[in-house]
């Protein structure tokens, strides 16, 4: 993995306060391009002038209840999943960690499916699913946490490696659902498992907005530390590094990310993985600059994902984590071997 | 039983003999054993009990609810994933299910095997009829299948007198939520049209498309048909979400069963859908239906 050679490998080793307003105001460009890009378009073609000067009109009700709220949905779901990736990835030093690995991301899924399958039959509200997945995914990862240490520490290898059987576990879980239910809401269930972005209030946004807050503020502030950490576990200890302590802090901060926006989204798989991997192919593996470059690239991946999603077949729709893997699956490849095979470095 | 007994008496007349007595005795006495029908599908088994078939079916599929004393009948997986060691051990003399490039393994798995198999469609109303006629045919009931399809032609024609004349409003029929899971094709597209209502989920190409919210805010449909999963709260605050200040739907539930159910009551799944469209055609007694 190289981890070693990642930081001379890089044209520009050092990180300075230029570099980042440089890298940073860029991608915040671009975001903002495709965020008007997504919002121009979509299954019906809208006016936008008179959808913001009428609000009786039909172009208003399908910009502000449909477009506008998943939109705003897909770049705040983007974003955690990036800025989680990059920090669990760091936390367990192994570049194939995100929320999916951890277990995360189907723990919070089956929770929401939960509600779902059963409201009909036990006569509980739908509204409960988002709720039901974050208490389940938190559960989950205190579980992984508590199985993932050993002789009283965190094992980055157990935690990974818990984290996967718990993935199993919990998909398990649902795909046992998804045999038990009538035909009719087995493609619900399938929604869940590749994700999707469809139809979310602002109430929810609002309720994914201030975990993602919260948790992204908390893992910026320690970004030296994750420097660090995905260095050496020693030499992070060596220089005063609460290496425990950080440990936690990422698992609980991620967790709390990444289980409000699956809740909500349903497993979309990839942008965790990718978008961190690309920022550090490109601008190197400092956190600094890392963690905010993940956050405004994963917004708008998943923003243009959910944009190919919904124009592709319209008036129908695909899943958009279909778009995410079929997109970022082959342009990743891409990018690794561009310039002859390159370790994927931390 | 009967092919141990037959190689006891007859073994001294040597093994030859004694296999072929055994073979065509045992095929008299499997010829001759009551019929032992296991379905695999909801629509199969409505079919089944309503040509009179009823009493000759040992077991059903883990979806089958209808009729009521289906629920107390074994469980043999669904037509997409038969238990196959279950359904052996039932030694049916017919096994009726869906046609399905899903189930095609499990399909030659249960022929290979040996037993009869009978597959039939449901997607459309010809095709049910159809499944009514054949199933009819194959089980002995062909005076009671032709009763049944008549029946339904029967319901058909009247929903239609009682709607002659009345505009059509734009409607969309959806399944679930998340995601919205519309009526597209099939035998429920068909009921909407029979129903004297213009289907706005209707020519995409898909029998059950996963639509666009914004297409539907668009299309603006005046009545949405909902198979109310959950309460009428979360539904109406659902739908009260995107009707933002235009567009305001009347949405009613259906029920799932029979509307979700195709078979031998899509007839009275086509006054359900009617009235709920058309609730100034009907009866006041339809009016309970919501």
């Amino acid at each position: 993995m190289a981890i070693s050679g990642a930081l001379s490998s890089h044209r520009e080793a050092y990180l300075t306060a230029a570099r980042m307003v440089r890298v940073l105001g860029a991608l915040a460009v671009v975001l903002l391009a495709v965020l008007l890009v997504a919002i121009a378009h979509g299954a019906v073609r809208i006016d936008l002038l008179r959808a913001l000067r009428d609000p009786a009109s039909p172009d208003h009700a399908i910009l502000m209840a449909a477009r506008l709220p998943r939109v705003l949905m897909g770049a705040l779901v983007g974003a955690v999943l990036a800025t989680a990736g990059a920090a669990l990835q760091a936390l367990v030093r192994n570049p194939l960690a995100e929320g999916g690995t951890l277990g995360i991301s189907a723990a919070a899924a089956f929770g929401a499916i939960l509600p779902l399958v059963f409201s009909y039959r036990l006569g509980i509200s739908e509204a409960l699913a988002p709720g039901a997945g974050f208490v389940l995914a938190l559960l989950s990862t205190l579980l992984v946490y508590r199985l993932g240490q050993v002789r009283g520490r965190l094992d980055p290898l157990s935690l990974l490696l818990v984290g996967v059987i718990f993935n199993t576990f919990w998909s398990a879980l649902i795909l046992l659902i998804n045999n038990l239910v009538d035909l009719y809401q087995t493609r619900g269930i399938m929604a869940w498992l590749v994700g999707s972005l469809e139809a979310p209030s602002y109430t929810e946004i609002g309720l994914v907005a201030m975990p993602a807050a919260a948790g992204s503020a908390w893992l910026y502030w320690h970004a030296r530390d994750l420097n660090l950490l995905a260095l050496s576990e020693d030499s992070a200890r060596d220089l005063g590094v609460d290496v425990e302590g950080l440990r936690r802090g990422i698992f609980v901060a991620t967790s709390v990310m990444i289980g409000a926006a699956v809740s909500v989204s349903g497993m979309i798989g990839f942008v965790g993985l990718i978008v961190p991997h690309l920022i550090r192919l490109r601008w190197g593996p400092d956190h600094r600059l890392l963690l905010p470059a993940a956050m405004l690239s994963g917004a708008g991946f998943l923003v243009v994902a959910d944009l190919i999603a919904r124009l592709a077949i319209a008036p129908a729709e695909l899943p958009v984590g279909v778009i995410t893997a079929l997109c970022g699956a082959p342009f990743f490849i891409y990018l690794l071997r561009r310039d002859g095979a390159r370790d994927v470095a931390l | 039983m009967i092919a141990c007994a037959c190689s006891c008496h007859h073994g001294r007349l040597g093994p030859l003999v004694a296999v072929i007595l055994c073979v065509t005795s045992s095929a008299a006495a499997w010829g001759a054993a009551a019929p032992r029908i296991v379905s695999l599908a909801p629509s199969t088994t409505e079919i089944l009990f309503a040509v009179g078939a009823g009493p000759e079916v040992v077991a059903v599929s883990n979806y089958c609810d209808y009729p009521p004393q289906v629920r107390k009948l074994p469980r043999v997986g669904s037509f997409l994933e038969p238990n196959i060691e279950a359904i052996a051990g039932l030694r049916p003399t017919l096994i009726v299910g869906l046609a399905s490039a899903a189930n095609e393994r499990a399909v030659r798995g249960l022929a290979a095997m040996g037993f009869s198999l009978m597959l039939t469609r449901d997607d459309s109303i010809a095709a049910i009829e159809q499944a009514i006629i054949e199933i009819g045919a194959r089980t002995g009931h062909r005076e009671r299948a032709a009763a049944v399809v008549a029946a339904i032609r029967e319901q058909i024609a009247t929903v239609q007198a009682r709607l002659r004349g009345r505009s059509a409003p734009r409607v969309l029929m959806v399944v679930g939520h998340a995601p919205l899971i519309a009526v597209g094709g099939g035998y429920l597209g068909q009921l909407l049209e029979l129903a004297d209502s213009i289907n706005i989920a209707a020519g995409l190409g898909q029998a059950w498309p996963r639509l666009s919210l914004e297409y539907v805010i668009a299309q603006a449909p005046a009545v949405i048909l909902d198979g109310r999963r959950g309460d009428t709260a979360a539904l109406d605050s659902f739908w009260l979400r995107y009707q933002a200040g235009r567009f305001g739907p009347k949405v009613v539930g259906y029920p799932l069963s029979p509307v979700l159910h195709p078979g031998p009551r899509i007839g009275q799944s086509l006054a359900i859908i009617a009235a709920l469209i058309h609730p100034e055609a009907f009866a006041p007694a339809y009016h309970g239906a919501r």
